[in-house]
């Protein structure tokens, strides 16, 4: 995949966030960046709509980093091209 | 028993965004029916509903409180926003807010996420719905949005009986408010119908006008759905003179029944059961009705019923007492009905003016009423009546009188 999952990620992110976009950082937080549990439920349809993937029950979100997130979204994304490859 | 009067009122319909707009529109026999442009509607039959004018989701709510509302529960919460703003209610303080109900009732709950969902669902092959889906569409959604938004912990639920749900709310507040249960009641009903699938299955029922509504009239070819929310705040007289806001009105009677007949054929004895189950709660004779808001839907059959229905109660007074169906004007609202019609009947007290049911040509025989035609008609109303006769045989009636001096 071409585009940069991070910056896609980010950008999903922003309209939830009270922390600025310039100041997300891999190792802010979902909770540090003002975002609550249902924020959570929101952005985890908005990627997996956005990247056509499933993301399987999360245990805690909030606590989860940015750096978290991206990570467990490269992963999935590249299964995915995997298995469409031929 | 504990008397209960109207003090907050607030609506959002096809004649306007508040309440003294449809008041003034609603004495001048505007019409709020017309094409409908929230969709392309070229491939219905039916192409006209009454729609609020000009609303916009995004003028009044934030992205973050549209992910969790639906077009319905909007309007609901722009309607009782305006009548707790009326009321003046002191629901900053705790105690009044537990002993506060919101009662609203809906026929259709959150049809536009549903229809959305399925669209994306079934035709674009979406894997899945927004997380919201659920709260978003549930009937209750609405009167929990409005508890959240103001505070209210007493009872609050949402009632649902088709065109007949508001005026359940209204009823089920007023004997709440009678029991002692609460001292303040923010009750009505909201609808947001106006749907290419809710339209296309309306057309299925084939009782749908194609130009105008035109109640018990001759030339009468249909309904016209509607949408919208109008919400009264009820409270005990003593609340009210206790805290000494105006009073608009006095809600003196209520009735309910169920035909026990069939889903969508109208039967005679349950709204005539209604209608003096209403009489009898308010201890009131039909000769001191000077008014009775129709249900009038501009069917064949509803109107031909209700006249029957009016003429079993009212005997000889059903030739004097004034009759309109202000549904010509704002559309049939559906589960809001009954609350956009008490709107109309607290105007109706206020100005001791009958609004007109428009579009009025030639009486039709069978519907042998003295219907107020065209034009608003000025004379002295001191009780009114207010009916809804829902699918399913579900009938509500309501009676208010002019506020006790």
């Amino acid at each position: 995949m071409s585009e940069n999952i991070q910056e896609t990620v980010f950008d999903i992110f922003a309209k939830y966030a009270t922390l600025k976009r310039e100041e997300f950082t891999l190792e802010t937080s979902l909770l540090a960046a003002g975002m609550d549990s249902l924020d959570a439920v929101e952005i985890l349809f908005a990627l997996e709509d956005r990247f056509d993937i499933t993301i399987p029950n999360p245990s805690s979100v909030t606590e989860a980093t940015f750096g978290d997130v991206v990570q467990l979204v490269t992963s999935l994304v590249a299964a995915k091209e995997s298995e469409s490859t031929p | 028993m504990k008397r209960v009067v109207v003090t907050g009122r607030g609506s959002l319909t096809a004649l306007g965004m508040d309440c003294a707009t449809f008041d003034q529109r609603l004495m001048s026999g505007a019409c709020g029916i017309g094409p409908i442009s929230r969709f392309d509607p070229s491939a219905l039959q039916i192409q006209i509903a009454a729609q609020i004018p000009g609303y916009q989701e995004a003028d009044w709510f934030d992205e973050g409180q549209l992910s969790q509302l639906d077009r319905f529960a909007q309007y609901g919460m722009l309607a009782a926003r305006q009548a707790i703003a009326d009321a003046r209610l002191p629901l900053q303080d705790e105690a009044i807010a537990r002993r506060t109900a919101v009662l609203i009732g809906t026929g259709c709950g959150g049809q536009e996420t549903q229809e959305q969902g399925y669209h994306r669902l079934y035709v674009q092959g979406a894997k899945r719905f927004h997380p919201f889906t659920v709260p978003k569409l549930i009937h209750s959604a609405v009167a929990s949005q409005i508890s959240i938004a103001h505070k209210v912990t007493g009872p609050v639920f949402t009632t649902s009986s088709a065109c007949s749900s508001a005026g359940h709310a209204i009823g089920m507040s007023l004997l709440m408010l009678r029991a002692g249960m609460v001292d303040m009641a923010i009750t009505g009903g909201t609808e947001a119908c106006i749907t290419f699938a809710t339209v296309r299955a309306w057309e299925g029922l084939r009782v749908m006008a194609r130009s105008v509504c035109r109640p018990f009239c001759k030339q009468r070819d249909g309904m016209v759905l509607g949408e919208g929310a109008a919400v009264l705040v009820l409270e005990t007289l003593e609340s009210a003179q206790a805290r000494g806001v105006p009073i608009l009105a006095e809600l003196v009677g209520f009735g309910m029944s169920s035909d026990a007949h069939n889903l969508v054929q109208a039967h005679v004895d349950g709204p005539v059961a209604a209608m003096r189950a209403a009489l009898a709660d308010a201890g009131l004779l039909p000769e001191q009705i000077d008014y009775i808001n129709a249900h009038g839907t501009g069917t064949t059959l509803n109107d031909q019923v209700e006249t029957q229905a009016i003429q079993t109660v009212f005997a000889e007074h059903a030739r004097t007492v004034a009759v309109s169906s202000t549904k010509s004007m704002h559309g049939h609202t559906l589960g809001a009905a009954s609350a956009v019609e008490s709107m109309a009947c607290l105007a109706a007290l206020q100005q001791q003016k009958v609004p007109p049911t428009i579009h009025f040509l030639d009486p039709d025989p069978h519907c042998a009423l003295n219907i107020v035609q065209n034009q608003a008609q000025s004379m002295a109303i001191g009780a009114v009546m207010n009916n809804s006769f829902a699918f399913g045989g579900l009938n509500t009636s309501l009676i208010f009188k002019s506020p006790p001096s």
